[in-house]
């Protein structure tokens, strides 16, 4: 048998896939709208042409306008900063409050572990436009009362995946051995399981990147998320959708962008998922 | 007498469930010498195991729980000592323990280099740099070859010798005075086993461990130990040299357990077999544990419990009736 180092592996492991071109290319896109709106822009998100409502493409306007006759293009730009910023923010925010909660829930057992598990269950099952409406009257309504309200009505599904997968990986007996080398309990939890729970993490990070972005919208359509003419993807297509016999192209163009944007999180984590398994190589 | 490096003394090691107080471990006491290897032997479930977690106070908690005894490491009683001096001083840096499974042993996720050089760093404060060294310097020790290749290497690309192999250089890597071996070769084949084996006792040999084996092979026994204790149902019932055990036992069941060894030499007609099954740990008998299997058992036997008894100043059994005259 050939025995092959870290290096060789690495070697043979560079091939990358199409997929993984497309999606990275296009987050990296997405992310630089969110961050300079104003370089990718055409025109003002916010600027009226009433004489080309709802036009089609056109070399004015590339993806062409709104019922008011705003341009699609830039107003999906300036979108991505909030949708861009509410999905992947809540996401991660729901991680980072997800993930420990239920690592240390799965660790410690007993009490902890009923105590942490009903206080997620609490959460989970608050309605999240209640919660929203609650925190929107608090605090302002922003983009960040958004990610936050997103994140604390979903971080208990994170905290869910990593306690399953958790109370399985640690009666392994590498977790054992770890153990008995004398590991201290944070060095067990978050080096030698946490890694094994990754995958479980991954997938439920790039789904839920993506109902973040749909929550927003819906949150929007109440009015309790991003006020009017400012532009997110989420709102847009729910005004679109009065105009869905009168413009094809007002209700694909943030429907597509959406799907765009999901579905490369969605193959970035497949690829993630598949480098970080050392078992899986080609 | 050689020197005691180990000593356990009436350790109590108790299951906490719904239908009882399960006494896994119930007063068991040996001791390990300097430099020597130990064999336990004993049927599934009779507390070989535990005991060892036990001494390094890894037993799951609940249910188990340690409720008495002491075990003393160079006169220190470990259950005095706080957890956090268990984990930092005695775990993986005194005492050090290997298990039977050597596929499942280690972290899919971390080459065999990172994996070993966490507990050079962990307790001998080394560098990266240097606990590589060590780390490459300790596989080679166990008999791997092209250690600098192997050490960047994950676990799924090595055989389960191999693996064997790192867990037993993560065993030692910190010098341990006592390493735990809880059948170590159980899970490997024949040509494999003795050759895990033969390096065990060679690293016995050369860095002076010792080593507790746990095994139900006789015949590991024999090839390897100095002595051997052999358990039943939560107690020793028979502690002495390996010749003694195997040349003068005393205990039924020992017998039992010499007798069920298949020979080559015979022409054998049935394997024996010793009747009956172990009693339920819940539900001990008052007498001797052995009594309902027992072919010499007598009325006293159903009684009371024998205590240990001395025969040599190396060998004691816990029977009423073989540790004086013994049974023909």
């Amino acid at each position: 048998m050939k025995v092959k180092t870290k290096k060789e592996e690495k070697l043979q492991r560079k091939k990358v896939r199409v997929t993984t071109v497309f999606s990275v290319v296009l987050l990296a896109v997405a992310l630089f709208a969110m961050l300079f709106p104003s370089v990718l822009a055409t025109h003002d998100p916010l600027e009226l042409d009433i004489v080309n409502q709802l036009s089609g493409p056109s070399r004015e306007h590339i993806l062409g306008t709104d019922e008011l006759g705003r341009d699609l293009w830039s107003r999906v730009v300036y979108g991505a900063r909030v949708s861009m910023s509410v999905g992947l923010g809540s996401a991660l925010l729901a991680l980072i409050l997800g993930v420990p909660l239920g690592l240390l829930a799965a660790y410690k057992g007993g009490i902890l572990d009923s105590i942490i598990m009903r206080v997620m269950d609490a959460f989970s099952s608050f309605p999240s436009i209640m919660l929203a409406m609650l925190l929107m009257t608090v605090f302002e309504a922003s983009t960040l009362t958004l990610i936050l309200t997103i994140a604390i009505v979903s971080f208990p599904a994170y905290g869910r995946i990593v306690r399953s997968s958790a109370l399985s990986i640690k009666e392994r007996d590498y977790i054992e051995a770890a153990r008995v080398s004398g590991a201290k309990p944070g060095y067990l939890m978050f080096h030698a399981i946490l890694p094994n729970c990754m995958s479980g993490i991954i997938v439920q990070f790039s789904l839920f990147t993506a109902s973040a972005i749909l929550i927003e919208a819906s949150l929007s359509f109440l009015g309790l998320g991003i006020k009017p003419p400012d532009p997110a993807w989420g709102s847009m297509l729910s005004y679109a959708k009065q105009y869905i016999d009168r413009s094809a192209t007002y209700i694909l163009v943030p429907t597509i962008t959406i799907f765009l944007v999901v579905l490369a999180i969605n193959l970035l984590g497949d690829e993630l998922r598949e480098r970080l398994d050392p078992t899986r190589q080609k | 007498m050689a020197e005691k490096i180990l000593e356990i003394r009436d350790l109590e090691t108790h299951f906490f469930s719904s239908r009882g107080v399960a006494k896994a471990v119930d007063k068991v006491s040996y001791s390990l010498n300097k430099g020597e290897i130990l064999g336990i032997v004993g049927e599934s479930g009779c507390g070989k195991s535990v005991t060892s977690l036990s001494i390094l106070q890894i037993v799951q908690s609940p249910p188990g729980k340690i409720v008495g005894g002491e075990i003393l490491l160079d006169g220190e009683d470990l259950l005095k000592l706080s957890k956090k001096e268990m984990q930092s001083r005695i775990r993986g840096n005194r005492i050090s323990m290997i298990f039977q499974e050597p596929m499942t042993s280690l972290n899919p996720l971390f080459t065999v280099g990172q994996q070993l050089m966490e507990p050079l760093m962990l307790h001998r404060g080394m560098k990266k740099k240097q606990a590589k060294e060590e780390a490459i310097r300790m596989l080679r020790l166990v008999g791997i070859p092209m250690p600098e290749r192997r050490f960047s290497q994950y676990p799924h690309s090595m055989s389960g010798g191999m693996r064997q192999r790192v867990m037993i250089a993560m065993a030692l890597c910190c010098n341990p005075e006592v390493l735990i071996a809880d059948e170590p070769t159980t899970a490997l084949d024949v040509t494999i086993q003795a050759q895990i084996l033969e390096l065990m006792k060679k690293l016995r040999d050369e860095l002076g461990t010792s080593i507790i084996l746990i095994t139900h092979d006789l015949g590991v026994v024999a090839e390897m130990c100095d002595r051997a204790v052999v358990m039943y149902c939560g107690s020793v019932v028979e502690e002495g040299t390996v010749k003694e055990i195997f040349k003068d036992p005393r205990h039924p069941y020992t017998r039992g357990l010499l007798a069920s060894i298949p020979k080559l030499t015979d022409e054998q007609e049935e394997l024996y077999n010793i009747k009956g099954t172990v009693p339920s740990l819940t539900n001990l008998p008052d007498g001797c544990r052995f009594a309902d299997r027992c072919e010499y058992c007598t009325e006293q036997c159903r009684l009371a419990r024998p205590d240990s008894s001395d025969i040599t100043e190396t060998h004691r059994v816990r029977c009423f009736r073989n540790g004086g005259a013994g049974i023909a």
